[in-house]
């Protein structure tokens, strides 16, 4: 979106409706990617399914960074939220609940629910200290996903889901077609992030950036800052249950590795490699780039952790902006190499 | 019911899991308090301290072990420190926290490669293999040598940052680490023997608790979740604060084992929750710049 | 009538008696301001005032209502705020940004998640006025930290003012200011003195001299002197605090006093 406007001086000033009107344009940008999405993915040897799976992840790291690029405040316990979206799908089914919307449904709004619980706990942290309950409570959800069989399945979680048939009358969608469940999530996907955007957009999203920025500050113009905190806590984690709900479709099963802590880092990762911290969009890309180097380092090793591991540690050494700007920052470097030779041809360029 | 006898006995355990527990916790939290970092890597250490004592068991019994093992933990943690964690000095700690993830992960994984998957065991030095009988309860003698190591190691930990020079830098750092700095102090080398001295602290944990945990690659993170909770308990920066904080959690462990033994990993977690709820700051914690 | 006292107001920490057993009454409608030494405990007794810490002994009323225990927002909102001395503004953020979220709380319903932030004529219309009381009209969309340390201090009032307040305590404005935006400070001060009681921390004790009513003098924590100007500049025990160092009004208005 670089766009060039020669009548506004080079103040950083923009009109509101402009800059609605580029977001409108993004957003279109988005979904016209996302809708040849599955048509890309076989091209470069990839199964369909990965783009369901993208786009399931990204909903995921983009309702997580409500908390981190948009409030400030470092999740590490996201895995709770998302892995409890996923086992409410997987439990009404067993209870003979199939119908999609509900279960959805429930999946938000146990993720909020779990949100909610843990936000009780943390909502007046910030910071490191923030990150470390969120850790250690998120965890927490583990052991109740691995010890409470009864309900969980235990360690071998819930497995033989299956995926209903949509009935619009006029015309039925059966959500076992890869192609049919991929439109299907990326139709959730996009509404949940307008409303995620929206909610951003609100008075209140302005109250969470002013929280990012300055909490403090936020508290002396007489806003109860804890109280925005836990409902930001909790709206990230209704959209992170949202998001658990059609993985656990997608899988076709929940294992308590949804719950894990591995999980809650690898969002921090993704979000970390598209460069959230200061995007919106940012979280899609790092969830496309996740899901395709877990796509293909786990069909070529079974020590996965190893190179996730790695993955980590050099995202943080090399890319803690964000693949965008490293790519940025590559592509000016190098210029300033090759300006050598260029140098007269630029300056040429620059005196017309 | 349990009886008395192993109610007793259970909360002797308790007390000793606590002690353990604690000596990791008083590690991480040094770390956290020193270097505001959340050290996610603190149980690998513990685990290579159990590993390394498994090894060198062969070659020059437990109590070379227990002397060599943290040791070259200590050199890891400052190989560690060195190579990764030194680069982000000054940077949000959020990157720090998913840099460490990163080592736990892969240094899982390794630990897996040079071991195996299953679980080995380390045998209990043969001077503390038997069992003592008080006449009411018969114990093992090495559980009672366990507690005493690590109620050594913690008391000569805190004498070292109490009454040495060194631990007053540490504790200057503790609170302000731009004091360290301003007293003319190296501050990168400060970091760095924090960092290490941890890491021989998280090693030998590692080491004493080896005859009694199961030795596999996951101990570490069952090591280091509780620490995490201790320090919410105990309060951030407080090394008593720890110390207690272990006990309270070995202790809770021993008795939710007697009466709803499946959900006694949950414990902790309540305590922590009803914690936080009474004592925002933990039981001994005092305000911090971290918050 | 008095808007705002303290009662007996103290806080130790250890042995330090940061602020000693300190009771006055602000009256409405004056502008009061408080000076001492560095380390007297004056910033300290705005903190006590506003709940940024908790006191050790006292109280804090707030038109005769016990405020001592509520929270920073529940204070602001009864109508008492604060700047402060480390200047404190979205630093991110446009100055108009900055402004809407401090007047959004009254006019914009904060808690409506799906209105977009530009729909509320009524914030529009404060930010407005609010952006020329602060004379930084022709800065609405620069970002804070692209701006001189006196525009931030003028936006940093500026948050404060967009909460309504009925009592605006402002520590060391003019701190970090060259003397042109000295000048400027001070007069905006005293157009907000007209409308707001205003208590102000300040070192230009020639500001303080020429705009205040009523001035209070800390030192060591204990208030010593408590005054019109031309008193307290006659007052024996505030010049010895001052280490006998003469600060006569009027000679420069670079003079300031740091002990």
């Amino acid at each position: 979106m670089t766009q060039v406007d020669t009548n506004t001086p080079p103040a950083p000033a923009r009109p509101m409706a402009r800059r609605q009107g580029a977001m409108a344009a993004k957003f279109a940008a988005l979904l016209a990617v996302l809708l040849v999405l599955p048509f890309i993915v076989p091209l470069i040897g990839m199964n369909v399914g990965i783009a369901s799976e993208i786009v399931i992840y990204s909903l995921f790291a983009i309702a997580f960074n409500i908390l981190l690029g948009f409030t400030g405040l470092p999740s590490f316990g996201h895995a709770a939220f998302f892995g409890t979206g996923a086992y409410m799908v997987a439990i009404l089914q067993y209870q003979g609940i199939e119908n999609t919307a509900v279960a959805l449904l429930t999946a938000a709004l146990g993720g909020g629910i779990a949100a909610g619980l843990v936000g009780v706990l943390v909502c007046k942290k910030r910071g490191i200290y923030f990150g470390l309950l969120t850790l250690a409570f998120g965890q927490m959800f583990f052991i109740v996903a691995l010890r409470w069989d009864e309900v969980t399945g235990g360690e071998t979680g819930l497995t033989g889901l299956t995926r209903s048939t949509i009935d619009l009358g006029f015309a039925a969608f059966d959500l076992n077609d890869q192609m049919t469940f991929y439109y299907f999530v990326l139709l959730v996907f996009f509404l949940s992030i307008l409303v995620i955007w929206r909610i951003l957009s609100s008075p209140f999203g302005a109250v969470l950036r002013g929280i990012k920025e300055n909490e403090l500050r936020v508290q002396y113009l007489g806003y109860p800052a804890y109280l925005y905190k836990w409902a930001a806590i909790t709206i990230s984690g209704a959209f992170s249950g949202l998001a658990g709900g059609l993985f656990a479709y997608y899988q076709y099963a929940t294992y308590p590795e949804f719950v894990f802590w591995v999980q809650s880092g690898n969002v921090v990762v993704a979000t970390l490699i598209g460069g959230g911290l200061n995007s919106f969009f940012g979280p899609i890309l790092g969830a496309a780039i996740f899901v395709g180097a877990e796509d293909l380092i786990s069909s070529y090793t079974e020590h996965w952790m190893l190179f996730f591991g790695l993955l980590f540690i050099s995202v943080v050494i090399f890319f803690p902006n964000g693949i965008p700007q490293a790519v940025m920052r590559l592509t000016s470097w190098i210029r300033g190499r090759t300006g050598a030779q260029d140098a007269d041809k630029a300056s040429e360029e620059t005196g017309k | 019911m349990p009886g008395f006898v192993e109610i007793v006995s259970q909360l002797t355990n308790g007390v000793i899991y606590g002690l353990i527990l604690a000596l990791v916790a008083v590690g991480f939290s040094l770390v956290l308090g020193v270097m505001g970092i959340i050290n996610f890597a603190h149980g690998l250490l513990f685990a290579l301290g159990a590993y390394l004592a498994y090894s060198l068991q062969f070659h020059v019994g437990y109590f070379g072990a227990l002397v060599i093992a943290p040791l070259i933990v200590g050199m890891i943690g400052i190989l560690m420190e060195f190579v990764f964690i030194r680069r982000l000095y000054g940077r949000d700690p959020l990157f720090v926290l998913v840099l460490t993830f990163g080592v736990a992960m892969a240094g899982e994984e390794i630990i897996q490669l040079i071991w195996g998957k299953l679980a080995r065991s380390v045998d209990a030095p043969a001077f503390a293999d038997s069992f003592i009988d008080f006449g009411f309860i018969i114990y093992s003698e090495y559980r009672l040598f366990m507690a005493a190591a690590a109620a050594l190691i913690i008391g000569a930990t805190w004498y070292l940052l109490a009454k040495s020079p060194l631990g007053s830098i540490i504790r200057a750092g503790t609170h302000d680490p731009e004091m360290v700095s301003i007293l003319g102090m190296n501050l990168p080398l400060i970091r760095t023997g924090v960092f290490g001295f941890t890491a021989l602290l998280g090693g030998a944990a590692g080491v004493v608790a080896a005859p009694l945990w199961s030795v596999r690659p996951t101990m570490g993170l069952d090591a280091l979740l509780p620490a995490f909770l201790i320090v919410v308990i105990g309060g951030m920066g407080s090394f008593w604060g720890s110390v207690l904080g272990g006990l309270l959690v070995g202790v809770a462990n021993a008795i939710s084992v007697m009466f709803f033994p499946r959900f006694a990993d949950l414990t902790m977690y309540v305590l922590a929750a009803v914690v936080l709820l009474y004592w925002p700051r933990g039981l001994l914690g005092k305000k911090s710049v971290l918050e | 009538m008095n808007i705002l006292e303290a009662k007996n107001l103290g806080v130790y920490f250890g042995s330090f008696k940061a602020v000693d057993d300190v009771s006055v009454a602000f009256e409405k409608g004056r502008l009061t301001s408080i000076i001492g030494p560095n380390g007297a405990g004056k910033t300290t007794f705005f903190n006590l005032l506003t709940g940024f810490h908790p006191p050790t002994s006292g109280s804090v009323l707030f038109k005769g209502q016990d405020i001592t225990q509520l929270p920073i927002h529940a204070k602001v909102e009864l109508g008492l705020t604060r700047t402060f001395q480390v200047l404190n503004v979205f630093d991110q953020l446009t100055v108009k940004e900055n402004l809407r979220i401090a007047v959004q709380r009254l006019r914009g319903h904060p808690w409506r998640l799906l209105a977009h932030e530009d729909g509320f004529s009524s914030v529009e219309e404060e930010v407005d006025r609010l952006l020329v009381a602060v004379h930084l009209q022709d800065f609405r969309h620069t970002r804070a930290d692209e701006m001189s340390h006196g525009h931030r201090r003028h936006l940093e009032i500026g948050l404060s003012l967009g909460v309504d307040p009925e009592v605006l305590l402002l520590d060391e404005p003019m701190s970090g200011l060259g003397m042109y935006e000295t000048g400027q400070m001070s007069d905006f001060i005293q157009e907000l003195a007209q409308r707001l009681t205003v208590v102000l921390v300040e070192h230009h004790m020639s500001v303080v001299m020429k705009i205040s009513q009523r001035i209070l003098v800390l030192q060591n924590g204990r208030l010593i002197a408590d005054g019109v100007p031309a008193d307290i500049q006659q007052n024996a025990a505030v010049r010895e605090a001052y280490l006998g160092k003469s600060y006569g009004a009027g000679d420069n208005s670079k003079e300031t006093v740091n002990a």
